[in-house]
């Protein structure tokens, strides 16, 4: 289809505009916004699709707002062998009308126009290919949907040599898709096969319960018989063992009896045994009770001897104590003399001792009371004394200012120094001096005036003239200072105030001398000290009174030592006598402890000896009784008797147990019980051998109703037709699937085939715009896949923008070169190529320029740069 | 004076076949009831003085109970005295279901099950005595026919009609085997005067006395029986004949066959071969198909088959010895004119079904699908 010429009337915002276009080539349609260039794509869709009558919201979208008029739409259009104009007025005035021109002319309008013009199309144009290769303002970005054109998949067939799928085929391969779908899922798995599958497990399981149950009763038809056996077998076996307990009763009855005489024999024995052993009781008796009866009287006997012999020692013992016990009484008596004494001459030495320390007291009293005069003397000394160390310290200073002063005076004053040159005298001041030659006299500093005379020969008469004025004050006001110094000292001069000083320094040292001594009189400087003192003086003096009194003149000692001496003599004595005593307190009490001793044990004795006498009479009485009652023959007679009676009675039960051993009475036990336990055991089995029968076939009572083998039947059959329809389901599956992966396949292949044609024309056209070494892959749907640039793989959704905008025109480019042949459809590109730079603008106009060879395109801009590479293009300005 | 009875076994009631539907086994069962008052109303006709069935009444002691009542039943409408014989499918054991409560509550008056070896007089035929050889496992470990005749004594003008089953042979292989010698002395000292034989489904005599038969099953059971569906009519005169009569009573038929499909005859003859059967609905075929056929020849042969199902009470295929190849032929494909990647397809699946395997299967059915597809695309179109 080509399209001439289009023009607008009353569209939109458009009054009027015709453009005309290359039939052949590019014609590039340049304005500004709004202009109404979009609206001529849009004009010529409707001019095609909607009937001049159409209320859509499209068509009445394109009135125009200021005016009331019909939007109006003519195209002048070459397509396959027909040549026609076509005009429609929308809205307002509706009409339609086709002027065919070839291949001969007609006249048609209205709705038969519009439907002629439809045919016309259907018949010479792909519609789907005019779709998908134009680019609508602001689609650009998007791939061309070129899969459903068939005029492409024609052309595409016809360049790769493939033959194009037709209707049929299509039909058959979607028929073929559903009904695979039917039976597999999209991810290759089996689906609806489950109820089948489901049907033929349940009545598998069903027919593994029924047999299962069958089963049960078959093994309970033979667990029948097997009991039946059983049961048969134990009973032929039960009745010898019953025989045999039996047997083995009887014979245990005659165990018994022979148990039952030993037992007979047995207590006669113990009988005679009891007899015998009172017998041999009663003979003891007797002659243990004549056994004691001698040993008493021997006893008897030997406490008498003792008793006697004991008497001598007793009557000494006494003796000894009355004598201990008078010399302790002496001693006592000489002891309490001795320390009387020694406590008199103890006093006595106290007295004296108190006596010397009441002399001391006093003399350190006095000592104390002359101390503090001195204090007191000193104290008085120091206060009248005003030269403290102050004070002579600032007469010394005054003093030496004094000096200080003077001597730099008399530094300022002159000086005379006399050296005699030989023997001479010399009258200083009119004072005559001699001097040797060569001596000199001290220096004279003259002060005021100096007169050195050489008699008779010089007078020298040496001014000191006015001097320092400032020194001399400063030597007046030291003076004046240290005056007043002396004054307030109360001295006259230096030495006085020195003199003073010292004076005053040992009046202190005489004072804190008397301090010491006084504290060391009293111990110690707390002010109670020489009270105490008083106290203790008054105290001894008491004391000593007191005692002068008591002695009443008593002989006394003279000193001291006389007194001490006596004093110790006093306790030796006492000592002594101490001693004495207390050895003769031992001694006496040792002759009392024997004394009682001996006592004792003589009255313990005369009482065992009494004891002793009347036990002997006591058992004497008893054993001539029991004598007089029963003689000792009479018991050794029936001991005798006894002891034999009991041998025989032995011997007989002996024999008797022998005998019963012999029959072994254990292991007759042992079998009896055992026989019966077997037996018991046999009616035990049977019992239970009974109820189990019981229980089976009760068991096969409940069962043997349940029809289980017809049942079984039915499941096998209806499991078998469910494994055969699964089967067959599976069957018909799987040549869905074989039918639709053939068809597949080779349909697959063939796209492939016919993909390479546009590949290759797209690639020969990118190389221009992206370089030799373009590489690109295109899906089957026709869709670039990937770019490939300087061995670098990219898929398309990575590209950027500019890249994708170039290859989505020059792959409609493609396809409209491709499809020339046949006629083809314009190639209509609104606004694109925003994104590409200046370069691949270049490139872009360079590769339209060659479609326009074959083509017709139709570009549409706001940019009139954008396209100017485009060679051999019209350009038309829309103002 | 002469004795007629009729002798049957291996009626074997509640017996399924798997390869019958569900409809056509009800049909089938039903079948075999109705044996039971075939030979009632045979009885009647011929004047028979009692029935006797040699083992295998039921088909196992498990079978329903709707089985049970509907045998007694029709036992019911049988004007003779009927003597059972437990047979190896049906003994007398602890889950017998002679001893069953539907079966003992059930069981008219003169029917009689022979659950020992002690004769039993004849109501209504004096001098006539029958005793049972009864199976009281499933394995016997002896001659049962030999233990019974051992306790019995020869008697003069009475007639012992001993019922037993089992396989009878000259053989030792087996204790539990009839031995037939021994059964022919018996009858040679009088001791019995008819053994009645029950197990094989034919009718069939044993030995040489003439005396001893199997009457076989009334209704066939099998493909392999050469003579099932009959009753025997026994008449022991006082001469000392025996004069055995078989009356057919089966209305069920078995057939087996084998077809070579090769060629466009094939089907025809297949066709016409089941069109001929009658009736349809009691005929069970097998059919065994061997050759190479093409796609459409397939189809039609399915066609047929499935057709032909609908009427029969079964049509078995004998998979084992079934040799049919399906080969599609160009003329299967000539209608369809398809081009491109259809085409290229077509041919690929035809190369894949020339081989074997289930893909090669899988291809051919995918092959007829294709037909069936771009044929009715094609129409569309």
């Amino acid at each position: 289809m080509r399209l001439l010429r289009l023009r607008l009337r009353n569209f939109r915002g458009v009054e009027e505009r015709e453009v005309v276009f290359l039939r052949d080539g590019v014609t590039v349609v340049v304005g500004p916004n709004e202009i109404g260039k979009s609206s001529m794509a849009e004009a010529l869709d409707l001019l095609f699709t909607a009937q001049d009558s159409s209320q859509k919201a499209e068509v009445k979208a394109v009135k125009p707002v200021d005016r009331d008029a019909g939007p109006e739409v003519e195209a002048e259009i070459e397509t396959g062998d027909y040549a026609f104009t076509y005009r429609k007025r929308f809205v307002k005035s509706q009409e339609t009308v086709l002027q065919i021109t070839r291949p001969r002319p007609e006249h048609v309008t209205g709705r038969q126009a519009h439907e002629r013009v439809e045919q016309i199309l259907e018949q010479t144009m792909d519609i789907d290919l005019w779709r998908a290769v134009r680019i609508k303002q602001g689609e650009g970005l998007g791939q061309a949907v070129l899969g459903d054109a068939q005029s492409l998949g024609r052309a595409l067939d016809r360049a790769a040599g493939t033959v194009h799928e037709g209707q049929l085929e299509t039909t058959l391969f979607d028929r073929a898709k559903e009904e695979y779908e039917a039976y597999w899922t999209p991810g290759g798995k089996l689906k609806g096969d489950f109820p089948l599958r489901t049907s033929v497990t349940q009545h598998q399981a069903a027919l593994d319960g029924i047999e299962s149950q069958m089963r049960a009763v078959a093994a309970d038809v033979d667990r029948d018989a097997d009991l039946t056996a059983e049961r048969t077998r134990l009973a032929d076996a039960k009745g010898p063992e019953t025989a045999r307990v039996a047997e083995l009763e009887a014979r245990w009855r005659q165990i018994e009896e022979l148990t039952r005489n030993v037992e007979k024999l047995e207590e006669t024995e113990k009988a005679a045994r009891v007899v015998a052993e009172q017998a041999a009781e009663a003979s003891r008796g007797r002659a243990a009770a004549a056994a004691d009866l001698a040993a008493a009287e021997a006893e008897r006997v030997r406490l008498k001897a003792a008793v006697e012999a004991a008497a001598p020692a007793l009557a000494s013992a006494r003796e000894r104590s009355e004598h201990a016990a008078t010399s302790l009484a002496d001693a006592r008596i000489a002891r309490e003399t001795a320390e009387a004494h020694a406590r008199t001459t103890r006093d006595d030495l106290d007295f004296l001792r108190a006596r010397q320390a009441l002399a001391e007291h006093t003399r350190t009293r006095e000592t104390l009371v002359a101390a503090r005069a001195a204090l007191a003397a000193a104290e008085a000394a120091a206060r009248s004394n005003l030269v403290d160390p102050s004070a002579i310290e600032a007469i010394r200073l005054a003093d030496r200012e004094v000096q200080v002063a003077r001597a730099l005076l008399d530094a300022g004053r002159p000086s005379v120094v006399l050296t005699a040159l030989r023997d001479v005298t010399v009258l200083v001041d009119g004072a005559p001096s001699a001097m040797r030659a060569g001596e000199s006299a001290p220096r004279h500093t003259v002060t005021e005036r100096l007169t050195v005379e050489l008699a008779g020969t010089l007078r020298v008469e040496v001014d000191a003239g006015a001097g320092d004025v400032a020194l001399a004050e400063r030597g007046a006001e030291a003076e004046r200072a240290l005056r007043a110094a002396c004054e307030r000292a109360g001295v006259t001069d230096l030495a006085a105030a020195e003199a003073a000083a010292t004076a005053r320094r040992e009046a202190m040292a005489a004072r804190t001398e008397q301090k010491r001594r006084i504290t060391e009189l009293l111990g110690g400087d707390e002010p109670g000290r020489a009270d105490q003192l008083e106290m203790r003086i008054a105290l001894h003096t008491a004391r000593i009174a007191a005692y002068l009194e008591s002695r009443a003149g008593a002989a006394m000692p003279g000193d001291e030592e006389a007194a001490a001496s006596e004093q110790a003599a006093a306790d030796r004595a006492a000592d002594e006598a101490r001693t004495a005593e207390s050895t003769l307190e031992r001694e006496d009490r040792a002759a009392r402890e024997q004394l009682a001793e001996r006592e004792v044990a003589a009255s313990e004795a005369n009482v065992r000896l009494d004891l002793a006498e009347t036990d002997v009479a006591t058992r004497a009485l008893a054993l001539e009784e029991r004598r007089a009652a029963l003689p000792d023959g009479a018991i050794a007679e029936s001991l005798g008797g006894a002891v034999a009676a009991h041998e025989a009675a032995k011997f007989a039960a002996a024999a008797a147990r022998l005998a019963l051993e012999g029959e072994g009475p254990e292991t007759a036990r042992a079998l009896l019980d055992n026989a019966r336990r077997v037996v018991d055991g046999m009616a035990e089995n049977l019992r239970a051998l009974e109820i189990s029968q019981a229980e089976v076939r009760a068991r096969l009572r409940d069962h043997g109703e349940d029809g289980l083998a017809e049942r079984r039947d039915a499941e096998v059959t209806a499991r078998d037709a469910a494994s055969a329809e699964l089967e067959r389901w599976l069957a018909r599956a799987e040549a869905r699937r074989k039918l639709y992966e053939a068809l597949k396949t080779a349909r697959d292949a063939a796209h492939l085939a016919y993909v390479g044609p546009l590949r290759d024309k797209l690639t020969s056209l990118g190389k221009v715009v992206f370089g030799a070494s373009l590489g690109l892959e295109v899906g089957e749907d026709l869709r670039v896949r990937s770019r490939t640039l300087d061995g670098r793989t990219v898929p398309y959704e990575s590209l950027s923008i500019g890249a994708r905008e170039q290859l989505g025109v020059l792959t409609r480019l493609a396809c409209a070169m491709l499809v020339a042949e046949d006629g083809g459809v314009p190639v209509m590109l609104d606004d694109t190529l925003g994104f590409s730079d200046p370069r691949r603008l270049e490139a872009m106009g360079a590769v339209l320029s060659l479609a326009g060879a074959s083509c017709q395109v139709i570009v549409l801009t706001c940019y009139p740069d954008r396209y100017r590479h485009v060679g051999g293009a019209r350009t038309v300005l829309l103002s | 004076m002469s004795v007629r009875f009729l002798h049957s076994a291996d009626w074997q009631l509640g017996m399924t076949r798997h390869f019958l539907t569900a409809e056509a086994q009800a049909r089938f069962s039903q079948a075999r009831i109705d044996a039971i008052r075939t030979l009632g109303r045979l009885a009647q006709d011929t004047a028979a003085a009692f029935l006797v069935v040699s083992g295998d009444v039921f088909e196992t002691n498990q079978v329903s109970p709707q089985t049970v009542r509907r045998a007694l039943e029709a036992l019911a409408s049988v004007p003779v005295p009927v003597f059972l014989l437990p047979g190896n499918h049906d003994p007398l054991d602890a889950g017998s279901i002679f001893r069953s409560p539907t079966f003992v509550s059930g069981r008219p008056p003169h029917v009689t099950v022979l659950a020992d070896g002690t004769p039993h007089a004849v109501p209504g035929a004096p001098g006539v005595e029958v005793v049972g050889a009864p199976w009281f496992t499933k394995r016997p470990l002896s001659d049962l026919v030999a233990d019974v005749c051992a306790t019995l004594e020869p008697s003069k003008g009475l007639v012992r009609v001993l019922v037993a089953h089992g396989a009878a042979e000259i053989s030792f292989d087996n204790p539990a085997v009839i031995r037939v010698e021994d059964a022919e002395a018996a009858l040679a000292d009088g001791r019995i005067a008819y053994l009645a034989l029950g197990d094989r489904h034919s009718t069939t005599s044993v030995g040489s006395s003439g005396r001893i038969w199997y009457a076989g099953a009334p209704e066939p059971t099998d493909y392999d029986e050469l003579d099932a569906g009959n009753a025997l009519l026994i008449e022991l005169h006082d001469d000392g004949r025996c004069e055995v009569t078989k009356h057919r009573t089966g209305t069920w038929r078995f057939a087996r066959e084998r077809f070579d499909l090769d060629g466009a005859d094939g089907i025809d003859a297949l066709g016409a071969w089941l069109d001929a059967l009658a009736p349809k609905e009691r005929t069970i075929v097998k059919l065994t198909l061997v050759g190479t056929v093409s796609l459409s020849a397939n189809a039609r042969l399915e066609a047929l088959l499935e057709h032909q199902r609908d009427l029969f009470g079964a049509i078995e295929r004998w998979q084992r010895h079934t040799e049919l190849v399906v080969r599609p032929d160009d003329d299967d494909f000539a209608d369809l004119s398809l081009s491109g990647f259809a085409a290229e397809a077509l041919a690929a699946l035809r190369a894949e079904a020339s081989g074997t395997g289930a893909d090669a299967d899988a291809a051919r059915d995918g092959l007829a699908l294709l037909v069936r597809f771009a044929t009715t695309a094609g129409a569309a179109s």
